[in-house]
């Protein structure tokens, strides 16, 4: 696993910044994607994949054991879905 | 979706230069480049990689069941599935879902019913998005080759790990089908099945021997008991 540390290390590797420019950079990319993502905008990387949002309706939730019933309320979740570009370099990577 | 407004890394390069007055719009733009770049190789290579406060990227084996089952079926190629999911961080969730954030479940009586609501089994999960982010490939079934040219693929000694887990240990049987061997393994064998009579034989020699050395001696003490004299000691 690459943990946030590792990640800032990598990039100031490959970008030749130093590790401190490189996470306040990453930081504010992560806040201005996060503000998008609030605002339930559509979230495109191109060789990763996409970010949406998806409202959930409430439902009610059945425990199969004690047979509780539970009224879930609704919700804004976040999915994501795979670029068919990365599917493929893991496939190969996988096939290896 | 309720909005549809589509943004890419050009517009998060764009927003990152305006937010932040030190950060080109090249600069925002290689650094969005770079970072996709990395997310894909450490997915490939690490299966996991961590970005505080958006989200946890990681790539997972499912659906072990079918990929065991055709290993138990014995078929020569079976089908693997993995799966690539992204666990956004607890900030971002909540931030995303900040409409809603203060209902909460409810326990409901019996009998209170609410029309057309769906009721869903405690820990069933949508699977559309996860058949979106699922990769299926083919793969030669490790066990059906010889063990000894199993190559060191880490999903197909995984593959192996999971036949082992899967059998239930069982008596042996009375016939059982011999996998084919190796010339070494066959050399192995005959070599150890020649020791074992001569380990035996040497066993029974020492014996004889032993038990030869015991009736002497005690042949010996009944003779001196006869003349009337007793064994040195």
């Amino acid at each position: 696993m690459m943990t946030h540390q590792e990640l800032i290390i990598e990039l100031s590797h490959r970008l030749k910044w130093p590790e401190k420019r490189v996470a306040e950079v990453l930081e504010a990319a992560v806040v201005t994607m996060n503000g998008r993502l609030s605002e339930q905008s559509r979230l495109t990387m191109p060789g990763l994949g996409d970010f949406a949002t998806r409202k959930r309706t409430e439902y009610i939730s059945v425990n199969p054991e004690t047979n509780e019933r539970y009224l879930i309320p609704p919700a804004v979740e976040l999915l994501f879905e795979v670029d068919a570009e990365l599917k493929e370099k893991l496939k190969s990577k996988l096939i290896q | 979706m309720d909005r549809f407004e589509t943004v890419g890394p050009d517009e998060i390069a764009s927003l990152l230069a305006t937010n932040r007055k030190e950060i080109t719009r090249e600069d925002a733009q290689r650094f969005i480049e770079e970072w996709i770049a990395i997310i894909t190789d450490v997915v490939a290579e690490k299966g996991k990689l961590e970005v505080n406060d958006f989200g946890t990227f990681s790539l997972a084996q499912c659906r072990e069941e079918e990929t065991n089952a055709s290993i138990a079926a014995g078929e020569s190629e079976v089908p693997c599935f993995y799966r690539v999911d992204f666990t956004p961080h607890d900030t971002l969730r909540k931030s995303v879902n900040s409409s809603f954030i203060h209902f909460e479940p409810s326990l409901l009586n019996e009998g209170v019913t609410f029309g057309d609501l769906p009721e869903v089994e405690e820990g069933k999960t949508d699977e559309t998005v996860s058949e979106i982010n699922r990769i299926k490939f083919m793969m030669v079934n490790p066990t059906a080759l010889n063990p000894a040219t199993v190559g060191s693929n880490p999903l197909s000694e995984s593959l192996n790990q999971l036949t082992h887990e899967s059998e239930p240990p069982q008596p042996p049987a009375v016939h059982q089908p011999t996998p084919p061997r190796s010339g070494k393994l066959r050399r192995r064998r005959e070599r150890s099945r020649l020791w074992i009579p001569i380990l035996g034989g040497a066993a029974i020699i020492v014996a004889g021997l032993f038990f030869f050395n015991t009736t002497e001696r005690q042949s010996g003490v009944h003779r001196n008991t006869r003349t009337g004299s007793f064994p040195r000691e």
